[in-house]
């Protein structure tokens, strides 16, 4: 199944990722010839049954892992054969990630973690990142919480930091894991509005991997994966 | 926010985890640090010491018993004056000053207190150049340095005049002129006593450690009035030894300024008087030269050669016979220009009509052989009366004759006053007329050829040199070299310099004997810091999900990691200092035990003996190197995480589980089965073996044994039935669970147990190693520790069967097992048999035993009679060369006899290799300097001395120089197991009395064990020596009479004596050699004494290895600790699944107990294996190693119990709840 848009942000073809167990004959295949591609302002979920490879698939297009096979395309740029550096600047300026669990360094204030990627870039030499910092936490309600540690924060509270730490450095795909899985339902209805709000404001491609059939049919489009392919589309 | 501020943030956060790294760094650094500063402080130490003993002296002459006259020094100071390149324009360089340094035995004058081995030295202003407020003694007064009044118990009320005013009789060797061991010598007055009257204190910095002898033990001085010593010794305007500063200041690197511009013994302005020579005008026209000593040193009559002159070597004749009528003690001419065969003689008509003879009639001589000493062994020769002359002209000669101790002077022979030994009964009235008119004119003229054959002694080879044309001075002293006589100038500050580096680096020693100590503090940093990265895994995931390159990752915790690593090193080093100096404490105490390191002994507490000092080396080495291994660990520990992808960081998959076992477990089992099956064999087959050997081979078999054990426990571990590890790939290893090749493992409290300890394999592995490895050697190394033989008659121990060791400050100048010598000291024969004592000469020299910290210049020879020994088979050999000069020993010979080998002149031995007479030694010397080959000599040493303090092993040879100044070599032939003989070299005394012939007398007695009373049923007796031991003592200065008849037992296996016997002896020996200034110790105590030095290493290995079990105890319970917070889950769901808390601490309990006791089990069995010889001496003390398994057991617990309460607080539900 493949999703044609007009400004590919994302292009994944063919990707196949397969998986060796001590005493299996046959590899384990989890991704089996997937083609996905996404323009910006696009939102796609991907659902599916557990262990269907879902954040398996997330992981590949956020260049955490590699495919055994296929080709990914992310801003127009080939990232299949790049080193783990190019890699790691790919993920710095194109890339937010939103996991599951918020990943929140707990040493940091909300609005340090937000700036970590920045960090990785060196660009705090002026003070624009932190304008446009507060600017984020400002949108989801917690600029007051700037100077918060992560154990002060809710959860709902945490995984909005986690999203506009996502945000920080204007990536062109936002990959989300799972966002709402440990949170409350309130907290959890707020985390997809904001995510459906920025992905909007922001013209931000975003992917989504979730196990809410609510949640996914708020977004553009909803991709089944099963046995390693995507079988249906909505 | 900065990357900075991430940092400190971070730092803090993981404050806990950062401070048990930094302890660690700091705990490996201080015990670096510390061992370094050790190592400085030692150094430190030894160089104060040495220029405390030596002031501001750059350079000295001290040609030993030889007086010079005190002008030399004066000589030497106008000449550096003359020399315009000298600048010394605040005075502070140059100058010298003459004093007078002999070796004493000073008492109270109640006999109270006693103190051997004294220095007395007699000073003058001029050492107040050298030691800034040395106060000089008024005629019959002294000072007295620390030490001496320490061992006299003198009272001390305030330093300076009028301190203490106490009476001291003083004993002195009186200068002789003719060495102690000639047969003309006079023994009588061999002794000066003197009376004295201390009057105060010398300070170290007075120069009360003064001395030229590189030993760091604070010698007992005495110094009196140079002047009024030199006149008690009737050597006025004399002296022995000059000081010297050089050109330079003190501190300066240039060898020749240091010296004041002296080499050797080039330009040295001495006279004939510094020679003890002169030029004495002739009755009858010419001049002659004369010594002091009687006899003219050898070299320096063949360095005369080339002068026309007259050689004369007169010499004292017990008896000149013809048929049945004698003439007693006769004065005997050898020299050139008689013209006359060398088996005739001529006469004075006094002698022919004496004797009734003429020409053509035989006369018989008899004398003493000059080197026979005090055996006074007779010889004769038979001469043919050439011709009789009147006494007139050169027959008339009184001057022929040297000023022989006790007769020149003599108003009448019945006067004659010590020197040879004579039967005043013998005397006749015509031979007092004889006296009375012409005094020591000879009798009779031999041939100078004839002379020297007979009376040639090591001592000199004429006694006088006749001129017939005007000789000066200066054309003799052209020809003399200084270093003949022992005046040469030695660097002595450079020498005490180099020396003060030590024979052992203490800095070097400390971190060998802390290594475990360190590994396990930088286990324990390794340990802390892996598990604080584990920790963070999910962090480092995060940050690379974010866009941060791995680079960035790994530098922002590198960073955090140096930081706390800086802190730690900062920590460390201050740390080091208190290490340090609670370790010099340790080593300067003699009570702790430590002291026996450095030779302090274990009863007194010498207070701060090793002082404090840090070099900037010390201080900044231990840092360096603390910190590059604790960043190194650091590195290859982020190296290892770093290669974990994001994906898996972020799902805190890093170290959850252990690899996949790379040996198979069958493998390992066989191999296991196999290391202990030989590490047993070994041990039995060796189970009777005793000494050094034994125990290295028990040391391997139980290190072979730990490494069975280990790989058996590395088998049971990775056995199927504990479960196995699976890897998915871009996950890692993950653990499969607990099952049998065929069926599941039956759930049970100990398969859960089994099973959580092999999920950790390699965890579990790395403590059970470091804990067995670390028990193994702190215990196993108690094997290696020395005893004590409990039997010291057995001879192939380190006494070599005897019971006592003598030593004399003043030469003993008989040899007991002879009658003279026992009639001297009033011994009867079942006092001390002849026969049970073995005669030592002592060289000068520095002690090379371990107790003598610092590196030795020059080591001190022993003169022994190797044969005495050879034939007792005394002693043990650890080494000995198998060929030696071309001559293999054979089967039945002792290695002693390798000593009587020439290496280099086997031509000039007997059949058998061996010297056969004074005069072939001679020959080969001769030989020697006349083809410019360097005399080589064979010496035994212990091997501890040759391997540590000498660096040397069989077969390399030492550069000496001997009393004439002549270079020799000493070659190392064999070496000695851990004996008595520490610190020395032995040579044969043959050779050592031929190096030094002035040397007179032994300073050294090895005395048998006493022999029981004999029953009278068996009166087994023998001549002595037994003929084997003859044909090599014929030559022997202290040759056995053959009429000494002593009992047997004296020279065989003696057997059980009882210590009672021993004391009496050793009481009796003080008590007749008292005033010889003899100390009688036993031999066990002197060999316990070095052994203490080696065993106290032992100690401390095994006292800071104990303290790194402890520590690698601690590092378990950090393990438990990081096995608990992972496992906090599951523990959790068994508590959600009903088991109670108890029943779950229980569990992890055990668990990790297993693993303490499976480590220190494994460990102590292995060691005990490899201790077992020495065990079953019972020469191991058991109590401080079952502490040091006991504490580590203690220690472990304890660690664990601590994790478990620290890691498992709070309520396990929260964790479920976080899973």
């Amino acid at each position: 199944m493949t999703v044609e848009t007009d400004t590919l942000i994302l292009h994944a073809g063919k990707v196949c990722k397969h998986f060796s167990r001590p005493g299996d004959e046959q590899p384990l295949v989890v991704l089996d010839q997937i083609d996905l591609s996404l323009s910006a302002g696009d939102s796609v979920a991907i659902v599916g049954p557990s262990g269907c490879g879902k954040t398996t698939l997330l992981n590949i297009l956020g260049t955490l892992d590699r495919a055994t096979s296929g080709e990914i395309e992310i801003g127009g740029r080939d990232v299949t054969g790049l080193n783990d550096r190019d890699l790691a600047q790919v993920r710095a300026t194109q890339i937010g990630f939103v996991f599951q669990e918020h990943h929140l360094l707990p040493q940091c204030s909300a609005m340090e973690n937000v700036l970590l990627p920045t960090l990785a870039r060196g660009v705090l030499r002026d003070g624009s990142e932190q304008q446009r910092a507060m600017m984020l936490l400002d949108r989801v309600g917690l600029a007051d919480r700037a100077g918060y540690r992560p154990d002060a924060l809710s959860g709902g509270q945490r995984q909005r930091v986690a999203i506009v730490r996502a945000l920080i450095n204007q990536p062109g795909l936002l990959l989300v894991d799972e966002p709402t899985g440990a949170l409350d339902q309130a907290s959890a209805d707020g985390v997809m509005d904001l995510l459906i709000e920025l992905n909007r404001h922001e013209q931000t491609a975003m992917v989504m991997v979730t196990h809410a059939e609510n949640q996914a049919a708020r977004l553009d489009c909803v991709l089944h994966l099963a046995s390693g392919r995507l079988v249906s589309y909505v | 926010m900065n990357g900075l501020l991430m940092i400190f943030r971070t730092l803090w956060y993981h404050r806990r985890t950062n401070v048990g790294v930094m302890l660690g760094v700091a705990l490996a650094t201080a015990v670096i640090s510390g061992s370094l500063l050790i190592g400085d402080s030692m150094r430190y130490t030894l160089r104060r010491t040495a220029m405390l003993r030596l002031g501001a002296t750059d350079f000295a002459i001290a040609p030993g018993d030889r007086f010079f006259t005190n002008d030399l020094a004066q000589r030497l100071n106008s000449q550096r004056q003359k020399r315009e390149d000298v600048e010394d324009t605040e005075g502070k360089v140059g100058g010298v000053a003459s004093v007078i340094v002999g070796q004493g035995a000073v008492t109270t004058p109640n006999g109270r207190a006693r103190a051997n081995q004294v220095q007395v030295v007699g000073v003058d202003a001029g050492m107040g150049k050298f030691f800034e407020g040395m106060v000089v003694p008024e005629p019959g007064q002294a000072y007295v340095n620390d030490a001496l009044a320490r061992q006299l118990g003198l009272e001390v009320t305030g330093h300076g005049d009028g301190a203490m005013a106490e009476g001291l009789v003083v004993r002195l060797p009186r200068p002789v002129s003719v060495p102690g061991d000639a047969a003309l010598s006079n023994h009588r007055d061999a002794v000066l006593a003197m009376n004295v009257r201390a009057m105060g204190l010398v300070t170290p910095e007075q120069g009360g450690r003064f001395s030229l002898r590189a030993e760091q033990s604070e010698p007992m001085n005495l110094f009196v009035n140079r002047d009024w010593l030199a006149k008690q010794m009737d050597v006025a305007g004399r002296s022995n030894v000059i000081l010297g500063r050089g050109d330079a200041p003190s501190d300066s690197n240039d060898s020749l300024h240091e010296t004041n511009g002296l080499v050797g013994s080039d330009a040295l302005p001495i006279t004939l008087a510094d020679a003890e020579l002169s030029l004495d005008v002739m009755e009858h026209g010419g001049v002659a030269l004369r010594s002091r000593r009687v006899f003219i040193d050898a070299p320096i009559v063949s360095a005369l050669d080339d002068l026309p002159g007259q050689r004369v070597m007169t010499y004292f004749v017990n008896t000149i016979a013809h048929d049945d009528r004698q003439t007693p003690y006769s004065i005997v001419s050898a020299m050139d220009g008689l013209e006359v065969a060398d088996d005739e003689i001529v006469i004075n008509d006094w002698l022919a009509d004496d004797l009734g003879v003429g020409v053509g009639d035989v006369l018989t001589l008899t004398y003493y052989l000059p080197n026979s000493g005090d055996a006074l062994v007779e010889a004769s020769v038979e001469l043919t009366v050439a011709r009789v002359e009147p006494i007139a002209g050169m027959y008339a000669d009184r001057t022929l004759t040297p000023d022989f101790p006790g007769l020149a002077g003599a108003e009448r022979m019945a006067d004659w006053d010590g020197g040879p030994a004579i039967d005043r009964s013998r005397i006749r009235p015509t031979d007092e007329k004889y006296w009375e008119q012409y005094r020591a004119t000879p009798r009779a003229f031999i041939p100078l050829a004839t002379g020297q054959k007979i009376w040639a002694n090591r001592f000199g080879t004429a006694t006088s040199i006749r001129f017939e044309k005007s000789v000066t001075d200066e054309e003799v002293l052209a020809r003399i070299d200084p270093a003949w006589l022992g005046i040469e100038v030695r660097p002595v500050r450079r020498q005490a310099l180099q020396a003060s580096q030590g024979t052992v680096d203490f800095g070097q020693l400390f971190l060998s004997l802390s290594f475990f100590l360190i590994v396990a503090a930088m286990v324990l940093t390794t340990t802390l810091f892996v598990f604080g990265v584990e920790q963070r895994a999910k962090t480092l995931g995060t940050l690379l999900a974010l866009g941060w390159t791995k680079g960035q990752v790994r530098r922002l915790v590198w960073v955090e990691g140096m930081l706390t690593a800086i802190v730690g090193v900062g920590l460390g080093v201050v740390l080091g200092v208190v290490y340090t100096k609670v370790v010099l404490s340790l080593l300067s105490n003699g009570v702790t035990g430590w002291g026996g390191a450095i030779g302090v002994g274990n009863s007194e507490a010498m207070g701060e003996i090793v002082l404090f000092h840090a070099s900037w080396v010390g201080l900044w080495v231990g840092p360096m190197v603390g910190f590059v291994v604790s960043v190194l660990a650091m590195w290859l520990t982020m190296r290892k995480v770093m290669r974990h992808t994001a994906r898996a960081l972020l799902a805190g998959a890093v170290g959850r589980v252990s690899g996949t076992a790379r040996i198979g477990t069958m493998p390992a089992a066989v191999l296991g089965v196999v290391l202990v099956v030989i590490a047993l064999g070994l041990g039995w087959a060796n189970r009777w073996a005793t000494g050094p050997e034994a125990a290295l081979v028990f040391f391997g078999s139980g290190a072979l044994l730990l490494v069975g054990l280990l790989t058996w426990v590395y088998a049971i571990f990775t056995g199927r039935g504990m479960g196995e590890v699976g890897k998915v790939e871009g996950v890692g290893n993950v653990w499969v669970g607990g099952r049998s090749s065929k069926k599941l493992v039956a759930m049970s409290s100990l398969g859960l147990v089994r099973s959580n300890l092999a999920r950790r394999r390699g965890r579990s592995l790395a403590a059970i190693v470091t804990l067995s490895s670390g028990v193994f050697l702190v215990v196993a190394v108690a094997g290696f520790e020395l005893g004590v033989p409990s039997d010291v008659s057995g001879r192939n121990t380190g006494t070599g069967g005897f019971a006592l060791i003598a030593e004399s400050t003043l030469p003993i100048p008989y040899d007991i097992n002879t009658r003279v010598g026992r009639d001297h000291f009033g011994l009867d024969d079942d006092e001390i048999p002849a026969g049970s004592v073995v005669p030592i000469r002592v060289g000068a020299g520095d002690d090379a035993s371990c107790l003598n910290l610092n590196q030795t210049v020059t080591p001190r020879l022993l003169g022994v009679d190797a044969q005495l020994l050879a034939d007792r088979q005394a002693f043990s050999f650890a080494g000995q060369m198998d060929v030696v000069g071309g001559r293999a020993l054979t089967e039945s010979e002792s290695a002693w006899s390798l000593l009587q080998v020439s290496p280099s002149h086997l031509d000039r031995m007997d059949s058998v290799g061996r010297l056969d007479s004074v005069d072939h030694l001679d020959a080969a010397a001769h030989s020697t300097k006349a083809t410019g080959d360097v005399l080589i000599v064979p010496a035994i040493a212990d091997a501890n001395t040759a391997q540590w303090a000498l660096k040397i092993k069989l077969g390399d040879m030492i550069d000496m120089v001997d009393e004439r100044g002549q270079p020799f070599r000493v070659q190392l032939v064999a070496t000695l197991a851990n004996s008595i003989f520490q610190g020395s070299l032995i040579i044969d005394e043959k050779y050592f009395t031929m190096l030094y012939p002035s040397a007179s007398g032994f300073s050294m007695l090895l005395i048998s064990p006493p022999t029981p009373p004999t029953p009278p049923t068996s009166p087994t007796h023998t001549t002595f020596p037994p003929a084997s031991l003859r044909a090599f003592n014929s030559m022997s200065p202290h040759t056995h009479p053959a009429s000494l008849v002593v009992s047997s037992e004296s020279v065989s296996t003696l057997g059980d004596r009882s210590d009672d016997a021993i004391r009496d002896t050793q009481a009796l020996l003080t008590e007749i050699m008292a005033d010889q200034g003899v100390s009688v110790t036993l031999t066990r105590d002197r060999l316990a004494s070095f052994n203490r030095v080696q065993n106290t290493y032992l100690r401390i290995f095994q006292a800071l290895g104990g303290l790194g079990v402890a520590l690698g105890c601690v590092g378990l319970g950090i393990v438990v600790a990081r096995n608990l917070l992972e496992r906090r889950g599951e523990l959790a769901l068994l508590t959600a699944v009903g088991f109670d808390r108890r029943q779950i601490w229980m569990s992890v309990f055990v668990e990790h107990a297993v693993l303490l006791m499976i480590g220190l089990g494994v460990g102590g069995v292995a060691a005990m294996v490899a201790i077992w010889p020495t065990w079953q001496n019972s020469s191991i003390e058991m109590g401080p190693i079952g502490l040091t398994i006991g504490l580590s057991a203690l220690v472990g617990i304890v660690s664990i119990v601590i994790a478990l309460r620290v890691a498992g607080a709070g309520r396990l539900v929260d964790a479920l709840r976080a899973e």
